[in-house]
């Protein structure tokens, strides 16, 4: 009678010629330098209802050793952690201001699967089975669930490849002009959900347990309009595109104007996720509220775009009434709806703000200024 | 000296037996007033009458003292089980479980024998008390029982990536673990009633061991 499982260990694999037989899946749950004792640390034979036999019924059970205090040598002789076992801190991620403390951790994860590769970049597996991509997996609980209604939850609806503009999750290579974009990035490149959402702190476990930024983000991101940009303010945003390039108006010609000038967050204008009708991701024409813009005074909130570095906006942002406001081919023009002949242009300097525009100012408008780093 | 260690020997293994490690008599389930346990009858000195009667038995083994429960039990599963496609879909216990749960569950009478009336217990016990062997109904959270081993599950489990299984002529043969002669994993798969070497009547020192009688 096998006394140590190692030996039963090692006579299933001397005996991995027999039909039917497989290796147990790479995965530090199965590393006998982590888990000398095979099954008995997190299962018995009578266990807690409706659990796959473990000792506990809850989140606590995960979190008995994926907390900080397995580090403690006594405690990990308690749970049964072998020499090499390092189990990451996620209880510490789970008391951050954003986590997903409310999910079950076998939401997400399969504690026999293989481990996910860590390559970053797309395409990620799904750290649960039955799901493949980590994208499917998300948008599990995040996605509208087949309902094509008003969910502003329904991520997926903002990420299919159908819409003008998409962030690359669960399709990838729309024909967008992105001039922002950061080597290696391209208009091909595919990103995944934890490229953005995911713990905050580079040294905890990965993945989007817990984070101190809002939406539970990797980096930086204010989303509330009055902060100061920096690098830092919306880091996330600049780890793939470039800050120089976005402060350079190369894209759209007022970015500075906006972002720096006027202290409006990226997310006032944009969803990142995508637009259902809008190129750019610029968010106005979807259903659901943005911060700190309201509509223009003709009462629409609309964004229209024919082509790249060009659109038209109606709305009222920073005091301003855009109704509409009209950029690109070299224009940047304030019109009154029904366009009057001599309507007043907005003043689209910086500070000071309550400045009359001057009627019939000469079009096109000087280049915005260079960015300053 | 050789002959002194094997005398010592055969005299230390002898001694677990009189100790009863490797008898029933000084485990818990000795329900007979001489029981080592805290449930136990009022005066009634036989062991096995609990379970098994000499005449006026029932079939479902070996002469059989006690009548099945009636319970209707809430089964495991999970996502990862091939055996069966929902915990409504499993198999209710059925062979040596239906036995063990006809105490086990806690809605019979310990004492209610099939030949011989109930035999009262002491302390005014009647059904199981209570405790980490009471299952109750809801056996949702306990290892699955009654269902059938076939190469069949076994291929479709260890086509998913998740652990595998042993394959049945392993199961079959392994000297831990005792599939019944349906092929079906039972309480008695894991446990042996009638003696108590190494605790909860399991059929090993190490509970790994036993589980990796099946599972890799």
């Amino acid at each position: 009678m096998p006394r140590l499982p190692f030996l039963t260990l090692a006579a299933s694999a001397l005996l991995a010629f027999a039909p039917a037989a497989t290796a147990l899946p790479t995965n530090a749950h199965f590393d006998p330098t982590k888990f000398p004792k095979s099954c008995s640390p997190c299962h018995k034979g009578h266990g807690a209802p409706g659990t796959p036999r473990l000792t506990g019924g809850t989140k606590e059970f995960c979190l008995k050793c994926h907390e900080s205090a397995a580090k403690d040598i006594a405690r990990r002789l308690e749970l049964g952690l072998g020499a090499a076992a390092s189990p990451a801190d996620v209880r510490t991620e789970f008391l951050k201001a954003a986590s997903h403390d409310r999910a079950s951790c076998f939401d997400c994860h399969s504690a026999h699967a293989p481990k996910v590769s860590s390559a970053a970049g797309f395409p990620n597996a799904s750290p649960k089975r039955s799901f493949r991509y980590e994208s499917d997996l998300c948008l599990s609980c995040h996605g509208s669930r087949g309902a094509q209604g008003p969910d502003p939850h329904d991520l997926a609806k903002l990420l299919v490849a159908t819409n003008p503009s998409f962030h690359p999750v669960v399709a990838g290579g729309h024909p967008a002009s992105v001039p922002s974009l950061l080597v290696p990035y391209n208009v091909s490149s595919r990103v995944n959900c934890t490229d953005c959402h995911t713990n905050d702190d580079v040294s905890g476990p990965r993945g989007p347990h817990g984070s101190r930024v809002p939406k539970l983000l990797g980096k930086g991101y204010w989303t509330t309009d009055g902060q100061v940009e920096s690098p830092s303010a919306y880091a996330l945003c600049y780890s793939c595109h470039d800050r120089r390039s976005i402060l350079s108006d190369a894209s759209f010609p007022v970015h500075k104007k906006h972002v720096v000038d006027e202290r409006t967050s990226c997310a006032t204008c944009h969803n990142p996720h995508g637009a259902t009708s809008a190129r750019s991701l610029v968010r106005f024409n979807e259903a659901f509220p943005t911060t700190g813009v309201t509509p223009s005074s003709s009462g629409r909130l609309e964004f229209a775009s024919s082509s790249a570095g060009r659109g038209t906006c109606y709305l009222t942002c920073h005091g301003k009434n855009h109704d509409p406001l009209i950029y690109g081919g070299g224009a940047l023009r304030m019109e009154r709806r029904p366009a009057a002949a001599n309507a007043p242009r907005g003043d689209l300097r910086p500070a000071p703000q309550q400045v009359v525009p001057a009627p019939g100012h000469p079009e096109p408008r000087p280049a915005p200024e260079p960015p300053k780093r | 000296m050789i002959r002194r260690i094997a005398f010592v020997a055969v005299l230390l293994a002898s001694h677990a037996a009189l100790n009863g490690q490797g008898s029933i008599a000084t485990t818990k389930h000795n329900l007979s007033v001489s029981g080592p346990g805290t449930v136990r009858a009022q005066s009634e000195t036989q062991i096995c009458i609990f379970c098994h009667t000499p005449h006026n038995s029932r079939t479902q083994a070996p002469l059989w003292n006690r009548n099945d429960s009636g319970g209707t039990y809430t089964m495991y599963w999970s996502a990862t089980m091939d055996a069966y496609a929902s915990a409504a879909a499993a198999p209710q216990p059925n062979g040596n479980s239906k036995l063990c749960l006809s105490c086990h569950d806690g809605t019979l009478a310990l004492g209610a024998t099939v030949a011989s009336g109930t035999i009262p217990m002491s302390g005014g016990i009647t059904t199981m008390p209570v405790s980490g062997a009471y299952f109750g109904l809801d056996l949702s959270g306990h290892h699955p029982v009654s269902f059938v081993v076939t190469d069949a599950l076994v291929s479709t489990n260890n086509s998913k990536g998740d652990v595998p299984l042993k394959t049945l002529a392993q199961m079959r043969t392994s000297t831990v673990v005792k599939l019944d002669p349906s092929n079906r994993v039972q309480c008695t798969s894991c446990h042996d009633s009638h003696k108590n070497p190494y605790g909860s009547f399991l059929r090993a020192a190490s509970t790994d061991s036993i589980c990796l009688g099946c599972h890799s």
